[in-house]
């Protein structure tokens, strides 16, 4: 995460969460796969931008399983997609978590002063 | 791994994966009973951070059938999420029951210590916290400091939480008697009180204590029974003083793990000299995600930025007036001890006790606390239907 400010990466972190949140809320299929597609491309371009290669990849992964092979299984199919996405919301959680962490240590690093 | 734990996270993991595939508009009754068997497969099989989350996924569940405003749905990915995790930690082979260093087993298994019978505690409340999980949980818990010489200083908490069946505020606690005293001791008596318990039982991991009735655990008043408060020992709360330094230790000592949620606890601090300097409420156009919150601003005798972020529930309706007040009084009040965690990047601190002029007092309670039979009976009767 080099690229930034930290309140970039909260914005990122809120999207990914309401990308993933609508999904998992609404289903897969609501509405078609298709209509979800757009909005992943455009939280991976986000997560790539803010250089969260891991999540990006994440995000990529969750798109190859919806556009997976058509002989997998039904229910391979939905463990992919299903799998995908609960890596997503795992991954970006510890990811706030560390920002979380490295947000307070900077703000405790400051010189104590009295007020 | 044996049979019957690989069946069972098998089981949860095609669950979860179900649920998340489906989404929530092809959730049924089914499915919530699924969970409920797979909760008690779970706790046999002594897997208790799985039956946890189990549990409040199940919650979360029943609340969106029910169409109550508590669903939360971040809380609900959260638990599903985890749901996942822990049957794919066992499942990937990587925790073996036997094989797995104690502190990790500890991580993936949750709790799985017994408590201890300890034949007597002295101790004195230091914060009280009501708690409301909407069709699960309701009740209060006391935050004791103890006053033993061998676990000097230390936070020792006593849950008292059932199923709200229909009750809506937990302050009824306080006008009921203590299970298994006699001559029965209200509840209301521990918050000015210092005290002497005997034949409890204590879990050390969770720094808890738990009522007894078999064995008669007893609640005794050190100094008099009268309603009279009792000096409360402020020097005690010197241990938690908030500083840069201690609250540096606390971030770096504390082990991440994959089941955390993202807001980080920190465990109790003492905040001296605090006033609150703003008030404001987050996240009310959020949608059905998020709850709303109330966030107030402290200034204080350090120099760090420090919030307090007060869900916007019934259940927290005194503490958020109690916080306003003190917002509106601009006063500064000796100290401020609480749980903090970090949310958001920001230090947040959850108030259990105020510290004024005229002692302690807890602001989740109204401070001059009356109880009202009529309201009493009325919650209760509201229960019976």
């Amino acid at each position: 995460m080099d690229n930034g400010t930290p309140t970039d990466a909260w914005a990122v972190f809120d999207l990914v969460k309401i990308n993933l949140t609508d999904i998992l809320v609404k289903g897969v299929e609501s509405g078609g796969m298709v209509c979800h597609l757009p909005a992943l491309a455009t939280l991976k371009a986000r997560l790539a931008a803010m250089s969260m290669g891991t999540i990006a990849g994440l995000v990529q992964g969750l798109v190859d399983a919806m556009q997976g092979a058509a002989e997998a299984s039904t229910g391979e199919r939905r463990s992919r997609i299903s799998g995908a996405m609960m890596k997503i919301m795992a991954a970006a959680r510890l990811f706030e978590i560390q920002l979380n962490v490295e947000t307070v240590k900077q703000q405790l690093a400051e010189p104590e002063v009295s007020q | 791994m044996q049979p019957q734990l690989e069946k069972l996270c098998r089981e949860i993991k095609d669950l979860t994966e179900v649920l998340a595939y489906n989404g929530l508009n092809l959730v049924s009754q089914e499915n919530t009973r699924q969970i409920e068997m797979l909760m008690h497969q779970a706790s046999t099989l002594r897997l208790f951070r799985t039956a946890t989350s189990l549990r409040y996924l199940n919650v979360e569940l029943d609340r969106f059938m029910k169409h109550l405003p508590a669903f939360n749905a971040e809380r609900y990915v959260f638990f599903l999420n985890n749901c996942w995790l822990l049957s794919q930690a066992f499942l990937s082979g990587r925790v073996e029951p036997c094989g797995a260093a104690e502190a990790h087993k500890a991580e993936i298994y949750g709790d799985t210590s017994e408590p201890v019978n300890v034949e007597e505690m002295e101790l004195r409340l230091a914060g009280l916290e009501k708690v409301h999980l909407e069709g699960a949980l309701f009740g209060l818990i006391f935050h004791f400091i103890s006053m033993d010489a061998s676990r000097k200083n230390d936070i020792i908490k006593l849950s008292i939480l059932q199923q709200p069946k229909g009750l809506t505020n937990p302050d009824v606690f306080l006008s009921m008697a203590i299970p298994g005293t006699d001559p029965p001791v209200p509840f209301y008596k521990l918050l000015r009180k210092d005290i002497k318990i005997t034949k409890v039982k204590f879990l050390e991991r969770e720094s808890q204590i738990q009522i007894d009735p078999n064995a008669r655990t007893g609640f005794h008043f050190l100094k008099s029974a009268t309603d009279e408060e009792d000096p409360f020992p402020e020097a005690a709360f010197e241990t938690y003083a908030a500083t840069q330094d201690t609250i540096l230790k606390k971030v770096s000592s504390y082990k991440i793990t994959p089941f955390d949620t993202s807001v980080f606890n920190l465990g109790y601090v003492y905040v001296k000299k605090a006033a609150i300097v703003s008030q404001r409420k987050d996240g009310e156009n959020q949608g059905n995600y998020q709850t709303s919150v109330h966030v107030f601003e402290f200034r204080h005798e350090r120099a760090f930025p420090l919030l307090a972020r007060i869900l916007d529930k019934p259940v927290n309706k005194v503490l958020v007036e109690n916080m306003a007040k003190v917002f509106s009084s601009k006063e500064t009040v000796d100290g401020i001890f609480g749980r903090l965690a970090i949310e958001r990047g920001t230090l947040s601190l959850y108030p259990l006790a105020c510290v004024d002029g005229q002692g302690i007092w807890f602001p989740a309670v109204a401070k001059n606390l009356k109880f009202s039979n009529k309201e009493i009976l009325q919650q209760l009767y509201q229960q019976k239907k």
